[in-house]
């Protein structure tokens, strides 16, 4: 233990010869704690040069990113400085969450402390709404999907509001007609209420769950992403991306994982270097092509496309690639390694049902 | 024709025995760069090793600082300690290309010294190596309760911040106020 932590606020002469014993010189070389130090005026030298509230603002973000929601509450009350730090790291919203059910909106927010989940509940006049499972109170006349999209416009009113995760997920099942309409009308809503805003919601991840390709047409357009995750409702469909590849977005996008069989061809992807998608049958010549394309960009590729391959087109496949270097073939399945330059490697994998090809680290 | 064309073209057998030989030779020697810190110690590190840092890197691949004009001027860091400079480029020797492991345990375990790695890691850019840091210090957070913090880091309370700082001003104030006297004195 050190004598700072006992004693009385009183600082004594007493104390201080006590206290330039103990700790060691280079704590006190300057401020209050050296009484030959000119530097009396500079209260925040009182903390040795580096020490963990004044480390530089990246380290100290980087350290408090490891760092669980309870340890940062700690962190808080340890002093002012630290405090001023976890508050500034909260400002960022990790995640949001939104749920549609038949007759709820869930609204879920995560920061690096603090949490948020609001409830909007219809009732018969209108819509009850509850915030982390207190006060609910009852708002009449309104529209539980209202209520829902302002509460959310309140969550990222702020101009340069940024967000790493936008969820959008609503209740798996068959949809009654009253149901699915419903739903519609959310995602209407949705789009209009993120088009209101000054600025496009700056989202790193969007994971979507869709009806229809206008549904994720309404949110697209309206957001700035780097990750893209579809879960498509209806899997015995084919899902039409043909509105969606033409939004400039679609252009920027360096991640999509698309659950269902959708109308993509492998040109819609030759920008996106993680990809993992169903897509319909393609040419031996459109693959080679792709895969050519492929291992001439300097980009990190890791694609995996489920995709119908006949028998003929299969061995053609394997022939083309056998001239890169030794493939082996077990159970139907042939993989093989690329060696691109010095230190990269591509390995690839042929199935019928689905080629991959991913970068080895 | 030269004498090793000749032997090649002619005979067949030849080949394995000059085909090792001349893959071997296009081998471009190593250049390598020297910096020193405050104790003004100089260290002697590869241009591979100094990749690591991309403040560094960028001064010698933007910047043109050739490998003459290093050894006649070695990067001063003038506000990195000796020690903690020889740290460094011995994690950026021990690492130079090669991919970096996901956890380091060869981290200084003081945490004067792991702080002050965090600044000069933080200063010349080391990515990864400002990762593992940050990761010990997190763990040496973890779990620990604000007046253990307090204690391990020796970080003043803020009502001790405070009267720290009242002292202080009334310290300067004193010696201002002495300053005054002792110059008024002087002008009688």
């Amino acid at each position: 233990m050190y004598p700072f932590h006992n004693c009385s606020l009183k600082f004594s002469e007493k104390f201080l010869e006590i206290f330039l014993e103990v700790v060691p010189k280079r704590y006190v070389d300057f401020g209050f704690f050296n009484k030959n130090s000119n530097n009396h005026n500079n209260s925040s030298s009182t903390l040795p040069a580096a020490n963990l509230p004044n480390l530089v603002a990246p380290a100290l973000d980087k350290i408090m990113r490891y760092l669980s929601g309870e340890d940062l509450m700690e962190l808080r009350l340890v002093c002012r400085s630290l405090n001023d730090s976890v508050t500034k790291l909260d400002l960022d919203t990790r995640q949001i969450t939104i749920y549609l059910n038949e007759d709820l909106i869930q609204l879920n927010v995560t920061k690096a402390v603090s949490y948020l989940s609001c409830t909007i509940t219809a009732a018969e006049n209108g819509c009850i709404v509850e915030k982390n499972g207190f006060c609910p109170t009852v708002h009449e006349g309104v529209d539980f999907i209202d209520e829902g999209m302002k509460e959310f416009s309140k969550v990222t009113k702020k101009r340069d509001f940024n967000v790493d995760e936008l969820q959008v997920q609503f209740e798996d099942g068959d949809g009654e007609s009253k149901k699915k309409s419903r739903q519609d009308e959310f995602y209407e809503k949705l789009g209009a209420t993120l088009a209101k805003r000054d600025q496009k919601l700056n989202c790193r991840e969007l994971s979507i769950g869709v009806h229809t390709p206008s549904d994720l047409k309404l949110i697209l357009e309206n957001v700035f992403l780097e990750k893209l995750n579809i879960k498509v409702h209806d899997l015995k469909m084919t899902f039409d991306m043909d509105q969606i590849k033409i939004i400039p977005q679609w252009n920027i996008i360096t991640h999509l994982n698309i659950k269902g069989l959708c109308s993509l061809r492998l040109t819609d992807f030759q920008h996106i270097p993680n990809v993992d998608a169903e897509i319909l049958p393609d040419t031996v010549a459109n693959i080679m092509d792709h895969i050519e394309t492929r291992l001439h960009t300097p980009a990190k590729v890791n694609m995996l496309f489920g995709m119908k391959i006949d028998h003929e087109s299969l061995e053609a496949l394997k022939q083309y690639l056998k001239r890169y270097g030794p493939q082996t073939t077990i159970v139907g399945q042939t993989t093989g390694r690329i060696q691109l330059g010095s230190d990269r490697f591509v390995k690839y994998t042929l199935k019928s049902s689905s080629w991959s090809l991913k970068d080895e680290k | 024709m030269s004498s090793t064309e000749q032997g090649t073209s002619s005979a067949a057998p030849a080949e394995p025995t000059t085909a090792p030989e001349s893959a071997a030779a296009p081998e471009v020697p190593e250049s390598f760069y020297y910096v020193h810190g405050k104790d003004k110690v100089v260290h002697k590190v590869s241009a591979g090793a100094l990749q690591h840092s991309a403040l560094i890197h960028g001064m010698i691949s933007n910047l043109g600082y050739t490998e003459e004009q290093a050894k006649a001027n070695p990067f001063p860091f003038e506000n990195i300690d000796g020690d903690i400079l020889q740290m460094v480029v011995d994690w950026c020797n021990q690492h130079k290309g090669k991919p970096t492991p996901p956890e380091d345990t060869n981290l200084p375990k003081q945490k004067e010294k792991l702080f002050d790695l965090v600044l000069a890691v933080n200063y010349l850019e080391i990515k990864e190596l400002l990762t593992y840091c940050c990761k010990q210090v997190a763990m040496m957070v973890k779990g620990k309760s604000p007046e253990e913090i307090r204690e391990i880091w020796m970080i003043p309370t803020d009502a001790e911040d405070e009267a720290a700082e009242k002292e202080a001003k009334k310290r300067a104030g004193k010696e201002a106020a002495g300053e005054t006297a002792a110059a008024a004195g002087d002008a009688k």
